[in-house]
């Protein structure tokens, strides 16, 4: 199928669910109609502001992400801990800034692995440049987990296109 | 069964109240703006999280699906917060601002904190970008 084509199906499906989801009207055709009509003209202003690419819809990671989502949480609520435990004793952290490599390709995910990077408590990423990110850490051992180099796997993992795609060719990023 | 279900939701609630006071306590304590931002992200994710987790058990899901519009909430608060966060820190980094170290001294990728100097460690591809007028 044109990549195209798939982006604007998949985009409108999704936004016909959120809408559904979001208005709980199920049962009346004039609203279900007009909720249709809403998602059509928002894939058509995708389609105009040229949103309508493997950045803007991307349909196989948003699918890889459901695996690494929960990964994610867990060590969200590990870190958590972490820094709680810095706040109620000051005396423990030690900050650190440093470079820690990120070997995904696409810029999508380098978007994914930095912004997991900040949301887990005690590391932030300030800087994305040339396959490394600055990551400003609470207490230095956040920077060597980073470099250990587990969450930059993960996020690599999820970026790749789905095992189906790349059997047909893949998308054509 | 609802007092199972209430309580659990109180303890969830109450969790994500502690975790909240915790940030805001370490806003207060740590020592400078890089730190502060960590201890407010306790918020963002575990604070937030376990209140709404904890509404989520008392709402259920419900005719009026309040439910799935608790669990957008945490959805898009768990991406742009980091963003937010993101924007703040470089924004910091490129005023000048050193972040703050046990004993004193620089950290190994921030001399003088600035984003050019940064961009000195760095990897040879990262130049490039430091001859953009800030």
């Amino acid at each position: 199928m044109n990549p195209a084509v798939k982006h604007a199906l998949s985009l409108f499906v999704s936004l016909y669910a959120l809408w559904l989801l979001l208005s709980g009207h199920w049962a009346d055709p004039l609203l279900l109609g007009l909720g249709l009509a809403a998602a059509a003209l928002t894939v058509f202003i995708a389609w105009r502001m040229e949103g309508l690419d493997h950045e803007g819809v991307p349909v196989s990671v948003t699918l890889n992400a459901l695996a690494y989502w929960p990964w994610l949480l867990w060590q969200i609520v590990l870190a958590n801990l972490a820094v709680a435990r810095c706040i109620l004793d000051p005396r423990r952290i030690g900050p650190r800034m440093a470079w820690v490599p990120a070997s995904q390709k696409s810029d999508l995910g380098k978007v994914i692995f930095a912004n997991s990077i900040t949301l887990t408590p005690g590391t932030i990423s300030v800087q994305l440049a040339g396959g490394h990110i600055l990551v400003h850490a609470l207490e230095g051992a956040g920077i060597d987990d980073l470099r250990g180099g587990e969450m930059n796997r993960r996020c690599a993992r999820v970026e790749r296109p789905l095992a189906g795609d790349g059997r047909t060719g893949g998308e054509g990023t | 069964m609802d007092a199972i279900l209430i309580g659990l939701s109180w303890v969830l609630i109450v969790a994500g109240g502690v975790f909240s006071v915790l940030s805001g306590l370490g806003v207060v304590r740590f020592p400078d703006v890089f730190t502060r931002m960590h201890a407010a992200s306790l918020a963002d994710t575990l604070g937030a999280g376990l209140i709404i987790l904890g509404l989520l058990v008392q709402a259920g899901i419900g005719a009026d699906l309040v439910g799935i519009k608790l669990i957008l909430i945490l959805v898009f608060l768990l991406f742009t917060s980091p963003v937010v966060t993101h924007a703040l820190a470089q924004a910091a980094l490129r005023d000048g601002l050193t972040p703050w170290t046990r004993d004193g001294t620089p950290t190994e990728a921030g001399l003088d904190s600035t984003v050019e100097e940064d961009e000195a460690l760095a990897p040879d591809a990262l130049r490039k970008t430091s001859g953009e007028g800030t």
